[in-house]
């Protein structure tokens, strides 16, 4: 490869500093070849064993007359082995099969749901108020500007359908939510279907026009 | 060649003379490549038996080097000191003992002295200006001699990159010089 002359004179400094410095200093090089020397005989011995083994192996495929005997050994060994352990687990399959057969029925038994009753907490029945007008309570504020707050108590309060009947803020405290009476029958709370229905009157038997067109607001023009 | 060749097939075999004249051989020089990139005696020394052990281990396994054996141990004593450089984060500088004199020894004459100083000027300019590739390089092509295809296959580049390289380094190396020791030094 063809230098310029400028770099030809960097080549030949290059040059001249390969020979020198960076020599291996002995107690540094005489304990790298013993370890050397040690990790080559690991791997050879290494290699020696898996290379015998290997060997026996090839040889074993041949089916020599000389190496049957080696063969028929190992097998039998094996067999031996496996009937063991074969004997052994029925052995002891027979020793415990009362708690097997007890373990596999557990396993096999259906799953019984088992009735949690709903612990009746607070008043009874009896303690929910029922009213069935709305209450209109009137209170005086201590404010500048008098006002007056119109307290709404809920018209019904359904013991059967499961909703709080507390009054108002100062009476939740005092009055208990109701419990859900049990049902009488196997009916589990769903009353699908069940409400009864309105009876049917009889509508007028000459309606008008406008019969049940109205929307309701009482806006409905008269013609 | 053919004897480099047959002391190759030997230790392939595991021969353990062909392995300890492969050792002997090779490790003062794998020695003086790695104490130049690292610096520190102890892990270039600790870097050539990393060295011979993953040969050993390659030629166990059925692997190793086929045909360049000088290639692939430099390969990997080359991947070896990235690696570390890496680890340490910290620029190897160049290292070598250039213009020691022991005690006893003559006085150095005119000439060697300017050597001396044209030789720790290039050795600076080697550790400051060129990048590790460039360091590299220059140090396989022209301290180790290795051609510009070994040299491309010890650092996994292409042989083309590697002239690209080369030439810049050398630029590099020059125009430091020039700065250091004046113009037509």
């Amino acid at each position: 490869m063809e230098f310029e002359t400028e770099d030809q004179q960097i080549i030949d400094l290059l040059t001249r500093l390969k020979n020198q410095g960076g020599v291996y200093p002995r107690k540094l090089l005489v304990p790298r070849r013993q370890v050397f020397l040690s990790q080559m005989a690991s791997v050879g011995l290494g290699l020696g064993i898996g290379a015998g083994i290997k060997m026996a192996a090839k040889s074993s495929k041949g089916g020599t007359l000389f190496h049957f005997p080696a063969l028929s050994a190992s097998s039998l060994v094996e067999t031996l082995l496996v009937l063991a352990i074969v004997v052994q687990a029925s052995a002891i399959a027979y020793r415990y099969r009362d708690k097997i057969t007890d373990f596999v029925n557990t396993l096999s038994s259906s799953y019984i749901p088992t009735e949690v009753s709903i612990p009746v907490t607070g008043s009874s029945p009896t303690d929910i108020v029922v009213s069935d007008t709305p209450t209109v309570m009137t209170t005086e504020t201590p404010s500048a500007s008098p006002s007056s707050t119109v307290t709404t108590l809920p018209s019904t309060s359904e013991s059967d359908n499961g909703n709080d009947t507390s009054n108002n803020n100062s009476s939740a405290s005092s009055t208990a939510p109701a419990a859900t009476p049990r049902p009488t029958n196997d009916n589990n709370g769903n009353h699908y279907g069940q409400t009864p229905r309105p009876p049917q009157e009889k509508s007028d038997p000459k309606p008008t026009r406008n019969t049940g067109g109205g929307n309701g607001n009482g806006n409905d023009k008269k013609p | 060649m053919t004897d480099g060749v047959a002391l190759l097939k030997a230790a392939q075999k595991l021969d353990e003379e062909a392995l300890t004249a492969i050792f002997d051989q090779f490790a003062p020089a794998i020695y003086k490549y790695t104490l130049r990139l690292c610096h520190d005696p102890i892990v270039a020394d600790n870097i050539v038996g990393d060295v011979f052990a993953q040969l050993l281990e390659q030629f166990a396994a059925g692997r190793g080097p086929r045909t360049n054996l000088r290639s692939y141990l430099y390969q990997t004593a080359y991947h070896l000191v990235v690696d570390r450089s890496r680890d340490n984060q910290h620029n190897a500088p160049l290292d070598v003992a250039v213009g020691t004199y022991e005690k006893g020894q003559i006085a150095p004459t005119q000439t060697q002295i300017e050597e001396r100083v044209m030789m720790e000027a290039l050795i600076t300019a080697m550790n400051t200006e060129l990048t590790e590739d460039q360091r590299h390089v220059i140090i396989l092509r022209f301290l180790e001699d290795f051609s510009l295809k070994e040299t491309a296959e010890i650092i996994g580049k292409e042989v083309n990159n590697i002239k690209v390289i080369q030439n810049r380094g050398i630029a590099k190396l020059r125009k430091a010089l020039g700065m250091q020791l004046g113009d037509g030094w």
